[in-house]
């Protein structure tokens, strides 16, 4: 008796489940295509904020070496230079060094003001960037 | 398709497997956001919010239960939040009776597909939101009574009862949508279940 209970109430649960599948609500066509589409342009979003960041740490490094690339090899000529034109005891002197410290001062000093003006340029786009997305909206 | 192995691909940066989820549980993403409520442009908007939510949201997913669990349950959370609705009700008003079970009414369910579509449509359509969507979780994918738990917030024995409710008017209403005339009296029977 139990037991044909529990067969009828499979069934019953079978007839159900069979009918209530019926009222499944199919999406749209083009539904799958509009959320790929949002999701990618959030994606796309995403990147383009952390992209320069990135590349500003890139554009930082490169101006380094760019710099003070070009310091040392100033140092160099003015060290040639000098040994040639002056010798060997010229090197001792006050003046040589006063020489190579204003041309490191001078290169530093540069390479900070480099430094501000990206610092500056990415505040001014971090600031710009919420604007334009309102605006996209 | 190993789900969790997709859900790593998309958090690498390959959006495009996103469209796995997508193309697998939208239609009941649908289902369940249109008995929330009952508005098709809603409903869309709806399944729409919640795909970019669960996107964003996928780092949270840890796998302990189906992803279509816990996808389900953002879609049933956006849409009570859409449709500010409140879902459960507790008045049953009288109990029903004794429904006959459906095997005894098997030679007037002999309908064609697209009539049983239009019928069960109609019926939970006219289900209080809650029970219609208790049915439509628990039978449409063959969720266990523990995710239909997750997915909705109720604890199990809630469900048990919600479930059984449900099912019992289900009944009746198709019993008596087939008792009655089909053709446009379908009002009427909903009328007279006081709904």
């Amino acid at each position: 008796m139990e037991d044909k209970n529990r067969i009828n109430n499979l069934s019953e649960e079978e007839q159900m489940r069979e009918l209530i599948r019926y009222g499944k609500t199919p999406a749209p066509e083009n539904l799958k295509y509009r959320i790929m589409q949002q999701i990618q342009m959030e994606q796309a979003l995403k990147s383009r904020q952390e992209f320069p960041t990135q590349r500003r740490r890139e554009n930082i490094w490169g101006e380094f070496k760019t710099i003070f690339g070009i310091m040392y090899a100033v140092l160099a000529v003015i060290v040639a230079g000098t040994f040639f034109l002056k010798g060997k005891e010229f090197f001792l002197s006050t003046q040589f060094w006063n020489i190579v410290i204003v041309v490191a001062s001078v290169f530093s000093i540069f390479w900070m003001i480099t430094c501000l003006d990206s610092h500056l340029r990415e505040k001014k786009e971090k600031k710009l960037l919420p604007k334009k997305d309102k605006a996209g909206e | 398709m190993d789900e969790l192995l997709c859900v790593q691909q998309v958090l690498s940066g390959n959006t495009s497997a996103f469209a796995y989820f997508v193309e697998t549980y939208q239609d009941m993403a649908m289902t369940i956001a249109l008995r929330v409520c009952e508005n098709m442009q809603d409903a869309e908007d709806i399944v729409q919010e919640s795909y970019l939510k669960a996107f964003r949201n996928l780092h949270s997913f840890r796998g302990d239960s189906k992803f279509s669990t816990w996808f389900y349950r953002i879609v049933y959370n956006t849409a009570v939040t859409h449709a500010k609705v409140k879902i459960w009700t507790t008045d049953y008003g009288k109990e029903a009776e004794e429904v006959p079970a459906l095997s005894d009414y098997s030679p007037e369910m002999r309908l064609e597909e697209s009539e049983k579509k239009e019928m069960v449509s109609k019926i939970l359509d006219h289900m209080p939101k809650g029970d219609a969507l208790l049915l439509t979780l628990y039978y449409m994918e063959d969720h266990s009574v523990k995710e239909v738990a997750k997915i909705t917030g109720l604890n199990e024995s809630n469900v048990k009862v919600k479930l059984f409710r449900a099912r019992k008017v289900f009944k009746e209403m198709l019993l008596n949508y087939l008792r009655l005339d089909r053709k446009g009296c379908c009002e009427e029977i909903f009328m007279k279940n006081g709904r």
